[in-house]
């Protein structure tokens, strides 16, 4: 017989719903330390608890964190919000932005394979990079990576900067215009985050979905 | 905002819902009655559109059964409309609760198939309704049918609707594409007129899903888009179930429902019409109609005369059961372990001092230097009698010289100063033996005194080790309770898994206790290897083939512990057996009930430990203040006699 049962067949068993990827890719270098680290723990934990009150987005996004400090770790494989546990972030080292980059596609790749080996359908994918600094490893090939899923629309990737992040290698590196984060507004950021993915898990796997612009006054980001 | 509704003035009380365009409120004193309001100004077509809604009902009140309809329009003080009262549901899911199953296990532990399959056929009964007044719902999605109370499904959103008003149509202008038949794919909703037809496709989905444990028809191909499935019609749910064992096969439902799908989803149903409601309606009534219990597990629904029920097949090939088994998962248990009320407890018992250290007795201050006087005045002789002493002299004097004229023979002077000499000097004795008596009897006391005092503090130590014992075994006690509270969730579960292990009838238990697995005509993945495992493991008949027991020796794999278990499945349907139904929630409610006595039982003696503890401590700590005051007075008295009775000494005086 030709039948098997793929990877992750309980979970999609138990909820079949479409699925709503979206890697947040952290940096975790040194530079991050003491309350930026903080702020950002805390935006996590907001983002959990913000998408936990939607019936119907708890059941849809998945969360996978990918933190670079040093070398780049899966802090937690994609999960549904439902069963979505913040990790514990710490900074140390350098900034491998360029393989966080390529880890997070890869990682993305695989989901969406064990999606279509579970018949389950899925929304384009987000990729939402955080940094503060400059890449310090090879990052001129993920250049080529984002474009690549950017002009098929296999994923959107989105930069954020924080502080002295060096704008000129993200305009580079995101097709999307780069946003700077305002401040410390973290948790301005993940509430615009979850609405965004909010809107998104209502909508149809084929829609385009208007976002919010968070560089508006009131908003977490300038341009 | 004062807001009227054409007949009375309504008072809006709490927010229960928003969307898009506006805020559903509850309203004052109308328990039934929900108000939307617009968070803009509706324009002149929304206005007309809703008086016409209005209308409609009127004329057709059936409407607004199991749909959100509006009833009235609200307007306020100047006259503008602001939205609408529509009927409030008590306790509203949406429907993705009840068809996704892990939620559905949560949310309705009690829905069967039979239950979805109930619910779809009310769903295609509100929209045979809609479409014969010539209403299009439009925007089919699964937030827009909520659940009540009762189970049942509710349209809402109402007034985004596509209602016609003669050659006026009233547009929805909203959809979502995973509803939206292929012809619609990619097509501006905003100007486009929906056809019942469309509608159709979109119930379509909305029953599949229902039926289909919560699955889209379209899986959304390579490319994860169901917008792009539906517009190319890849309706590949039936091969994808061939591929995935565990998807219920589009065969487990009769024949009139999989062709209704097939003409639903396929290109045949966009250009001749798909299924229409009242179509659904009859293929789903009569489909529930012939669900029955299957005859292994009671939570599965399995049609009249399948050969096999599908439920069981899908959980032997995946470890998932998409119903809440009967009895234990339908059983919602307020049981829990209490590790708040336990942890409480612990906290009050650590917090509570124990009784003080015997060690912990001070002796008085200066007590050393008293104590050294007391003692200096008993070693020291008793102050001389200067009076009796001069008698005595006086005495022995005379006898002495007695005696003396006793030699020279001076008869009656001898006689007369021996005898009286002696009775002088003993006069002069007795008198001084008299004197010193209270004296004697003064160091006496002191003596007893200072023993006293030396010995105060062994008094202390004796009353303080009894305490101390006692809390000993209270600490004792205390940690014997905590276990055993601690211990009540493994109780618990030895409780049910007892009654679940005795839901089995006991004849049919005997019949299966007489087949040896040693003779029997095993499935042929069971190898003489794992026949020897199972006997060694003193899996001897078949009463004993469970795969709870099955699970984890090795060189059984799942297909084989599978196989083994549909084998005894097979055996008990032979014997005409069948499992006693699945203990009943009273059952379990007991087992909770009794071990919540338990635990309440174990907190009081806890608690009493914790009393007995704070009560024996405060004793204690009384006694000890009491006995050092006790102590001072002692001292402070025998230092006020000593140094009396050491002036007295100085001055030589008795």
């Amino acid at each position: 017989m030709s039948q098997s049962t793929p990877f992750g067949a309980v979970e999609f068993a138990a909820n079949p719903e479409p699925r709503c990827p979206c890697v947040l890719v952290l940096d975790c270098s040194a530079s991050m330390a003491g309350q930026r680290l903080q702020e950002l723990q805390k935006g996590l934990a907001q983002f959990r608890e913000e998408l936990l009150g939607d019936p119907l987005a708890r059941k849809r996004v998945e969360v996978a964190v990918v933190t670079f400090g040093g070398s780049v770790k899966l802090a937690c494989d994609f999960t549904t919000i439902e069963h979505f546990e913040p990790p514990r972030l710490q900074a140390e080292g350098l900034t491998p932005m360029g393989s966080a980059i390529a880890t997070s596609l890869e990682l993305l790749t695989a989901r969406k394979q064990v999606y279509r080996g579970n018949g389950v359908s899925y929304y384009r994918p987000w990729v939402f990079m955080l940094t503060d600094g400059e890449p310090n490893d090879d990052w001129h090939a993920a250049i080529h990576l984002v474009r690549d899923v950017e002009n098929s629309k296999q994923a959107a990737v989105f930069a954020v900067g924080v502080g002295e992040a060096n704008f000129e290698v993200l305009r580079q590196i995101a097709v999307r215009q780069p946003l700077q984060l305002r401040g410390l507004m973290f948790r301005e950021m993940f509430q615009w985050l979850s609405n965004s993915l909010k809107s998104v898990s209502h909508s149809a796997t084929s829609e385009e979905v208007p976002l919010a612009n968070p560089s508006g006054p009131e908003g977490w980001a300038k341009v | 905002m004062q807001l009227h509704d054409g007949e009375r003035r309504i008072e809006l009380a709490a927010e229960i819902g928003r969307g898009g365009e506006g805020f559903v409120h509850a309203v004052a004193g109308e328990p039934t009655l929900a108000a939307k309001i617009y968070t803009e100004m509706p324009g002149q077509e929304r206005v007309d559109k809703l008086s016409w809604m209005v209308q409609l009902l009127r004329r057709a009140p059936e409407l607004a059964e199991q749909c959100a309809w509006p009833q009235r329009i609200l307007r306020d003080q100047e006259g503008r409309v602001r939205g609408f009262v529509m009927t409030r549901l008590a306790s509203q899911h949406p429907v993705h609760e009840l068809y996704n199953p892990e939620q559905r296990k949560q949310t309705f532990p009690k829905a069967s198939w039979r239950t979805l399959v109930e619910v779809a056929a009310q769903c295609a009964r509100i929209f045979a309704g809609l479409h014969t007044h010539g209403v299009v719902v439009g925007d089919v999605n699964e937030r827009n049918l909520l659940l009540d109370g009762l189970g049942r499904p509710w349209l809402v959103d109402a007034d985004s609707f596509q209602i016609r008003q003669g050659e006026r149509v009233y547009l929805t202008g909203v959809g979502v594409a995973d509803y939206t038949p292929p012809e619609l794919q990619g097509v501006r909703f905003s100007q486009v007129v929906r056809t019942p037809n469309h509608d159709r496709f979109g119930l379509a989905v909305l029953l599949f899903k229902l039926v289909f444990m919560g699955r889209h028809p379209f899986s959304g191909g390579l490319a994860g888009d169901l917008g792009a499935a539906i517009a190319a019609s890849e309706f590949d749910y039936p091969q994808v179930a061939q591929r995935l064992p565990h998807l219920l096969p589009m065969t487990a439902a009769p024949g009139a429902i999989q062709q209704s799908f097939l003409l639903a989803f396929g290109a045949e149903g966009a250009e001749e019409g798909r299924p229409s409601p009242q179509q659904w309606l009859q293929h789903l009534l009569s489909f529930a109609e012939e669900l029955e219990t299957c005859p292994v597990e009671d939570a599965h629904a399995v049609p009249k005369g399948a050969s096999r029920c599908p439920w069981c097949q899908i959980e032997a090939s995946l470890h998932y059961a998409y119903f809440a088994r009967a009895g234990r998962d339908q059983y919602v248990s307020t049981w829990a372990p209490r590790t708040d009320v336990l942890e409480e407890l612990c906290r009050a018992m650590a917090t509570t001092a124990a009784p003080p250290d015997p060690t912990v007795y001070e002796q008085p201050l200066g007590q050393e230097q008293v104590l050294a006087l007391a003692q200096r005045v008993i070693r020291h002789d008793p102050p001389a009698h200067v009076p009796s002493y001069y008698v005595r002299v006086l005495g022995g004097l005379m006898a002495l010289s007695g005696t003396a004229f006793l030699a020279q023979d001076s008869g009656w002077s001898a006689k007369a100063l021996l005898g009286p000499g002696i009775g002088v000097w003993v006069a002069g004795v007795l008198w001084q033996r008299g004197r010193l008596k209270p004296w004697q009897n003064a160091v006496q006391d002191l003596q007893t005194r200072l023993e006293t005092v030396v010995h105060h503090g062994d008094l202390w130590r004796a009353e303080a080790y009894q305490h101390r014992a006692r809390d000993r075994q209270i600490a004792e006690a205390f940690s014997l309770l905590t276990d055993r509270h601690l211990g009540m969730v493994a109780r618990r579960q030895q409780e049910i898994d007892k009654l679940e292990r005795d839901a089995i009838d006991p004849a049919l238990q005997q019949a299966l206790e007489q087949v040896p697995l040693l003779q029997a005509d095993l499935p042929p993945a069971v190898t003489q290897d794992r026949k020897k495992t199972l006997l060694l493991r003193q899996i001897q008949t078949a009463a004993d083939v469970e795969r709870d027991r099955l699970v984890g020796l090795p060189g059984l794999t799942l297909p084989v512990i599978e196989a083994l278990v549909q084998w005894r499945q097979a055996l008990e349907v032979r014997f005409g057996g069948r499992r006693r139904p699945r203990p009943k929630v009273d059952q379990y409610v007991a087992i909770d009930v009794n071990c919540g006595v338990l635990q309440e039982g174990l907190e009081q003696q806890m608690a009493e430990l914790v009393r007995e503890r704070q009560a024996s401590t405060a004793y204690a700590e009384q006694m000890l203040d009491h006995l050092y005051q006790r102590g001072v007075d002692n001292l402070a008295e025998l230092q006020q006699r000593s140094e009396k009775m050491w002036l007295q000494l100085r001055h030589g005086t008795a």
